[in-house]
């Protein structure tokens, strides 16, 4: 009876609510593809690289079961420390020289008035972006030689010294931010100048007419109109350094000594050339926790100084 | 509602479009088998990903031989197939004697990116037949199951195997036995000798030193070598061997080595091993003879231009002599620090435990390791390891000077320590030689520390 009763208490759908519906379910079938590919490509690996961790495997003999033995590794692996150490200090030079120098290039570039000026600029920093990091990373190393390099021949000739670009751990630090600005600062540019094109004009405007200058400009309007762009460059930035491998594998091979040794690149000694794919995996998902964390702070952080709110 | 429609069928086509994505390999070009009948070069593309957690993955390459028959073998080879033209026309060979096809599957980069390579192709169920396998997989190859004994090939084929093996030092067959059970067909093999630039040695008033020559020998050597040239630059008298193989040939001549011989524990501490390394820093700092290692200097290179006078390697550098038109080379032992004792590291074709033809594998390999194939495919390179055609062969490229070292010592020659855990050793090595030549860290604590390191390593060798 009582089942009786709610069938017949069920009111028919309005004309709004049966679209409504519609418009929902077509929503989710858009975002089906996507939540397949999320699927089989990240969220499944990433659920089996967890199951991996518990397990000793490479890849020819069977999985064999060996509980926290992985993880009480991690914690007295040396190797470890060092790795993350590394990045750290990666993440401390790279992030704010993509995210401040790209910002400024944005807005020099932004400023020029010739329209054809500012596409060969937009190109001439955007282009190395392109290129296969491999390939030029390899032309930087024999650049950056210590006797042989032609870096190195144009120093001597000015009449200075071989500065160990590649042979000191301290310098091989700025020989990676150098290659690293080249290479990949138009990516936050392009955000960033993109970002700046948004801004509506009229702002500039107003504030000209009120008397302010470039800098006042930049700061009070440019700034934070531009706020969820930094956060994004600054976010996607940070999660890249902390995954940082092409310029540490190509350009130093993690040297000298273990100087420039990544997380990444342990992963990948690890996985791949000692193929013990699971405690591979538990460096793997370290790696994960340790940037899910730090996005998430930021995330949290963002509503104190991000504006979305352009009107 | 037309459009929501539209949008619907796009949505499903991309859904397919991805899932599609995700379709078996077996067709892929470069394990195509209508490409193997036609013996045509095909290739699998390599993924350019810019992402930066992506491994660098390289290209594989095939290339093969047509038989008259249904048994086409796959070889697995170390290259990116420069050298298919000439191997394809020795397989032939093969091919027309005995109407099996040979599919060569090239795997460029170093020795352990072709073992993961082999690894997960092996994994992935892309089968291979036989491989060239270089010393430091042998453990790694049977301890796993990939490779099959050939014993019973070897019993059915004793006169064809006897042509071969027969020719071969006792020692390097040891290496491929392991239980009593033969597991390889040996091709070829390399010592780690003094290669030396005779042009600068000439213009430093020296000659071709003895075959004892001392450390005090060889200090004076590079005393004499290391000069500023006129375009401010400097020559290096000589250039350390900082790396695996090479440097564990300096150990073994100072009576020491990374690790005891059979693989349980570390000695890479000794104080013989301390003394050469400190050696090898002090050469670099403390003399001026030789410059700091880095990542991407050709040295090979630096030797041949006149920057480096001597250095240290086997008979690989053969091949770039040859390709920069380079004669001016002499080569002598390592000075004895305090004995003399070679090294060797080499390798052969193992049979694939998966193959789905062992016996026409191991025909293959048997065949890859005669004078026959080795007379025409191995001019300059390596050693091969058939005495008689090492001795003709070496001789008959006319240089480097003195080149009898390089097959005089096949007998006497000590293998390079290669364990099962050859790979973590190796990075091992790697750091305390990349922290003590070039972060001049402290020789004996940074050995220590890479005696702990690799001695937890080796205690799964323990028993």
């Amino acid at each position: 009876m009582k089942t009786m009763s709610v069938k017949t208490n069920k009111k028919p759908l309005s004309a709004f609510q049966k679209r409504k519906k519609a418009d929902n379910l077509a929503g989710y079938l858009f975002l089906l593809p996507a939540l397949i590919a999320f699927v089989l490509f990240i969220g499944g690996p990433m659920l089996l690289s967890l199951a991996l961790s518990f397990f000793d495997y490479n890849l020819i003999q069977p999985l064999e079961f060996v509980g926290l033995k992985n993880l009480k590794r991690f914690i007295a692996d040396p190797q470890v420390r060092i790795a993350f150490l590394n990045t750290l200090k990666f993440l401390v030079i790279l992030v704010p020289i993509h995210c401040i120098l790209g910002l400024l290039l944005a807005f020099a570039v932004s400023r020029v008035r010739s329209g054809r000026m500012r596409s060969v600029y937009r190109g001439v920093i955007y282009f190395p972006t392109i290129v296969t990091t491999s390939s030029v990373a390899i032309v930087w190393v024999y650049m950056f030689g210590t006797d042989t390099g032609v870096i190195n021949y144009f120093l001597r000739q000015l009449g200075g010294s071989n500065v160990p670009w590649l042979t000191d751990k301290n310098v091989v630090y700025l020989t990676v931010a150098l290659f690293s600005f080249w290479k990949f600062i138009g990516t936050a540019f392009l955000y960033y100048f993109i970002g700046l094109q948004n801004i509506p004009d009229v702002y500039y405007e107003a504030a000209r007419i009120d008397g302010a200058g470039t800098r006042q400009i930049f700061l009070r309007i440019t700034l934070p109109l531009l706020s969820p762009t930094i956060f994004f460059v600054v976010v996607t930035n940070m999660i890249g350094v902390f995954q940082i491998f092409d310029e540490p594998f190509i350009i130093t091979g993690g040297g000298p000594g273990t100087a420039t040794k990544t997380m990444s690149l342990y992963i990948y000694q690890i996985a791949f050339q000692q193929m013990k794919t699971g405690y591979g995996c538990t460096l793997a998902f370290s790696i994960f926790l340790v940037i899910l964390m730090m996005t998430l702070l930021q995330f949290g952080g963002q509503k104190k100084w991000v504006t979305y709110d352009y009107e | 509602m037309k459009k929501r429609l539209l949008a619907m069928i796009l949505a499903g086509a991309l859904a397919v479009c991805a899932l599609a994505g995700c379709g078996s390999k077996e067709n892929g070009t470069g394990t195509d088998s209508a490409s193997k009948e036609e013996g045509s070069p095909a290739q699998e593309q390599p993924a350019e990903g810019d992402t930066q957690m992506e491994a660098p993955e390289e290209e594989t390459t095939t290339s093969g031989t047509t038989g008259g028959g249904d048994v086409t073998v796959r070889l697995a080879w170390l290259g990116s197939g420069q050298d298919k033209e000439a191997l394809d026309a020795c397989l032939q060979k093969f091919t027309d004697k005995t109407g099996i096809g040979v599919e060569t599957v090239y795997i460029p980069g170093s020795w352990q990116e072709y073992f993961t390579k082999i690894q997960t192709m092996v994994a992935g169920g892309d089968y291979i037949d036989c491989v060239y396998v270089a010393i430091e997989g042998f453990e790694m190859f049977i301890d796993t199951g990939m490779a099959a004994p050939i014993d019973d090939w070897i019993a059915a084929h004793q006169e064809e195997y006897d042509a071969v093996a027969g020719d071969i030092d006792q020692n390097v067959i040891d290496k491929v036995t392991f239980d009593g059970k033969i597991y390889a067909i040996p091709e070829e093999w390399n010592n780690v000798v003094t290669h030396m630039n005779t042009n600068l040695l000439e213009e430093a008033g020296l000659s071709i030193p003895e075959a004892d020559w001392t450390k005090e020998e060889f200090l004076e050597y590079c005393e004499k070598l290391t000069k500023e040239k006129e375009d401010g630059t400097k020559q290096y008298g000589v250039v350390v061997p900082g790396y695996y193989f090479g440097a564990e040939a300096w150990l073994y001549n100072n009576g020491a080595a990374y690790m005891n011989d059979d693989f349980t524990k570390s000695t890479i501490n000794s104080p013989e091993s301390v003394e050469v390394f400190q050696l090898m820093q002090d050469l670099i700092y403390k003399y001026g003879y030789a410059p700091v290692p880095q990542t991407g200097v050709d040295e090979i290179q630096l030797l041949i231009d006149g920057n480096v006078a001597m250095g240290f390697w086997g008979r690989w550098p053969t091949n770039n002599y040859n390709a920069n038109g380079f004669r001016d080379v002499a080569v002598q032992y390592i000075p004895s620090f305090s004995t003399n004792q070679p090294i060797w590291g080499g390798g052969g074709i193992f049979t694939m435990n998966a193959s789905k033809n062992p016996d026409a594998a191991t025909s293959l390999a048997c065949y890859i390791g005669s004078a026959d194939f080795i007379r025409e495919f191995m001019a300059a390179g390596a050693i091969p390891v058939l005495n008689s055609v090492a001795q003709d062969l070496v001789s008959e490229l006319g240089y480097p000077q003195n080149n009898q070292i390089f097959w005089e010592s096949a007998s006497f020659a000590k293998a390079v320590h290669s364990p099962i855990q050859y790979p973590e050793c190796v990075d091992i090595v790697d750091r305390a030689i990349s922290e003590i030549l070039v972060n001049q860290a402290d020789v004996q604590s940074t050995l220590d520390a890479a005696a702990v390191e690799m001695d937890s390593c080796l205690m799964d060798n323990i028993e």
